[in-house]
């Protein structure tokens, strides 16, 4: 193991825990050290031994917190202060269903192409949360009687 | 026995068969019909005026503007060609913008007589409802005959991205490769044969010596050149941005046939360029001989613009042709990258999760699970028991005070400023630029002072600086008259002991350390005296005249502000 690329390895782990992502334009020397194998392998263990996974996508380096990780990864309390510090466990449950919906909104395509739409008018959103929200309470509803 | 119509319908599949089976020979692969080879490159012209037609010519919403089916498309084409316009000169294209040029159209040829307020919500509704189908992908389907399947084409003629107007971020619309095919189609005839031609008009111009013309050829090379530039970033973005909506086809001939007319290109101008320098070189020997030497100086001057522009296409294109192996690696990353995700096993989030979700709401407790890999990490602060030891010092203390960087410049209002921070950052400087004003105008004129009625008579430059907005201007003016008096001097004194707390209010401290740091002249003022009129009063409006018969919008040109007349006298030392 070489110490200079530790270094390196270490440079790039730290840019990525502060600004969640690397690419070329945010900072070019990181970036092309990210492309050593070297450097490549020792973000591999630090990124196993703190539960997180450093991926490149599209020319964009990520760090991406394990399903479990909330020391790195989101806790509910940050979503929760996101809506308001005020926000009830209703509102905190709801924001959560409404960024999977605006997720399932724009990437539900199947096949070669991801992308499904471009953008959406809030009030459109609006209207597909309110209407699928309404057909699963008549569905768990109907299940509750039965 | 059968049915003479059984036998007709018998007869007629046949002949469908058959001639199914005329067009393709399948054992050869190779089609009969040559002519419907490029048949599916056609439709592309098809599909988007299928989608004007029926899209955006039958929306109802059209007709309570009273707009009938062709008038609505007349109208979806003259925004477009006001959208390609402004994307060739890279222009912002903002919802605004458009709302005024239809205001424009309105007025001066259609004569719908919409109600001012209406222009913006027909801007929203044809850009994002109609061009852009509301976000939801337009796709056309049709046949291509030499791989003898379906095709479908993606129709998007505009496309948008977020830039910042002053504090605010807006969407400006530009023009898509797409929409410049549309558009080019409607008018000029094929980009590649255009530039040949153009390339040779200008070649012939420049020979004859016509810089006139040449100097319009030139221009409309700019443009095409310009086009192809765009076409190949705005792919960059695409393969960027979703891979699966630029397919291999599109890449190789981006890759194979752009660059090769670029590479070709490229020497046409290379010998442009050098044909205008030893056409240059001629004229200016035989300028001494001239007789007409106001038609010399016109074509020198033409000359110079002539090949500046192809300096700048020249530049251009080297750079575009370095770009051509930065998109074959970009591509193949995105292709081994999308392989590595694979096509076929993609989640189906709304299957297993959305769908799953609102099964059982139970769910809604580990949700969080899914969302935690997706949002950016967000780590708890530590308490930094070294600030806390770190000693304590007053910010103008922390630099060379005889420099320009005390006070809010560098350290308060660096790269990692706030949106909150930028907005109070701009609001100081036009607390200063209109004080600057004051103070200059003051000093300028005779007896050390200047009123508020002379001041809005006499600007004409700085207007834009002294009303940068008529809250801010009244703000000021409250601000100051309130005060009545400001000792410059002592302010001056007080300024190693000043800690300058960025806020949106008016700090007439800052202001005054923040003038003097502009301009030394400004060190001579001992105070500023501002008087109140009893009786005369000041009408400020927002723009000057004579901006104001450019701007489109009337309602603007009346906005001001009424306030009682002021005399702001400055004591300059050495008077």
């Amino acid at each position: 193991m070489n110490e200079l690329n530790l270094e390196k390895a270490m440079r790039i782990y730290y840019f990525l825990l502060k600004e969640g992502e690397l690419t070329f334009e945010n900072n070019r020397d990181l970036y092309l050290d990210y492309s050593d194998s070297e450097v490549r392998e020792l973000l591999d263990i630090m990124a196993r031994e703190s539960n997180v996974t450093i991926e490149k996508f599209n020319q964009v380096v990520y760090l991406i917190p394990d399903e479990e990780n909330d020391v790195i990864g989101i806790r509910d309390m940050d979503l929760q202060k996101v809506i308001s510090y005020d926000a009830r466990k209703i509102d905190f449950y709801l924001s959560q269903y409404i960024i999977i919906i605006i997720i399932t909104v724009f990437f539900s395509r199947k096949g070669s192409f991801v992308k499904s739409r471009d953008f959406i008018r809030v009030s459109e959103l609006e209207e597909v949360v309110t209407s699928r929200l309404r057909y699963a309470n008549s569905k768990i509803t109907a299940l509750f009687r039965s | 026995m059968k049915f003479p119509i059984e036998i007709a319908k018998h007869n007629i599949i046949m002949y469908i068969v058959d001639s199914l089976l005329y067009i393709f020979n399948e054992s050869r692969g190779n089609l009969v019909y040559e002519f419907l080879q490029d048949f599916h490159r056609r439709a592309e012209i098809v599909a988007i005026v299928d989608f004007i037609t029926t899209r955006v010519s039958r929306k109802i919403k059209f007709r309570d503007y009273e707009f009938d089916g062709s008038e609505a498309i007349k109208l979806v084409m003259l925004v477009l060609c006001f959208i390609m316009e402004k994307s060739l000169v890279e222009e912002i294209c903002s919802k605004n913008e458009v709302a005024g040029y239809i205001r424009r159209l309105d007025i001066d040829f259609l004569k719908k007589n919409i109600p001012d307020e209406e222009y913006i919500n027909i801007a929203d509704y044809l850009i994002k409802d109609c061009l852009q189908n509301s976000g939801i992908p337009h796709y056309f389907t049709t046949y291509n005959f030499q791989k003898n399947k379906e095709e479908k084409i993606n129709v998007k003629l505009i496309d948008d991205k977020r830039v910042m107007i002053g504090n605010e971020v807006v969407y400006s619309y530009y023009m898509t490769p797409q929409g410049y095919k549309f558009m080019f189609n409607t008018l000029e005839i094929e980009d590649a044969m255009k530039v040949s031609i153009e390339q040779f008009k200008l070649g012939l111009s420049i020979k004859k010596r016509n810089f006139n013309g040449a100097r319009n050829n030139v221009d409309s090379l700019f443009n095409i050149s310009k086009t192809q530039i765009q076409r190949i970033n705005y792919f960059i973005k695409r393969v960027k941005e979703d891979i699966g909506s630029a397919g291999i086809e599109e890449y190789e001939s981006i890759y194979n046939s752009t660059f090769s007319a670029i590479n070709e290109q490229k020497e046409g101008y290379d010998n442009l360029y050098e044909l205008i320098g030893k056409v240059e070189a001629s004229i200016l020997e035989s300028n001494s001989a001239a007789i007409d030497r106001v038609a010399v100086d016109k074509e020198i001057e033409n000359i110079a613009y002539i090949k500046s522009k192809l300096k700048y296409m020249i530049g251009e294109q080297s750079n575009l042709l370095l770009k051509q192996q930065e998109l074959q690696k970009i591509y193949n990353e995105a292709v081994d990258n999308i392989l590595f995700i694979g096509f076929e096993n993609r989640l189906d989030f709304e299957e297993h999760v959305v769908k799953k979700f609102e099964e059982n709401p139970e769910l809604a407790l580990p949700i969080v699970k899914i969302l935690r890999p997706l949002f950016k990490p967000g780590l708890d602060k530590i308490f930094n028991i070294k600030k806390a030891l770190k000693e304590q010092r007053i910010s103008a203390l922390d630099e060379n005070y005889e420099s320009s960087s005390y006070l809010m410049t560098d350290r308060q209002f660096n790269r990692f400023e706030s949106e909150n921070e930028i907005k109070i950052r701009k609001i100081n400087e036009m607390y200063v630029d209109i004080f600057e004003t004051i103070c200059k105008n003051a000093m300028l004129s005779k007896d050390n002072e200047i009123s508020l009625s002379r001041l809005v008579k006499e600007l004409h430059e700085d207007y834009a600086k002294f009303v940068p907005d008529l809250k801010i201007l009244t703000n000021v003016l409250l601000q100051l008259t309130s005060i009545k008096e400001i000792d410059f001097t002592a302010i001056m004194k007080q300024k190693e002991k000043t800690v300058f707390n960025p806020s949106e209010a008016f700090d007439i401290k800052y202001c005054v350390l923040e003038l003097i740091n502009r301009n030394t002249a400004y060190h001579t003022i001992k105070n500023l005296k501002i008087f109140l009129s009893r009786k005369d009063t000041v009408f400020v409006p927002q723009k000057l005249l004579a901006l104001r018969e450019e701007g489109l919008f009337s309602e603007e040109s009346v906005t001001g502000l009424n306030c009682p007349d002021l005399l702001f006298k400055v004591e300059v030392s050495g008077n």
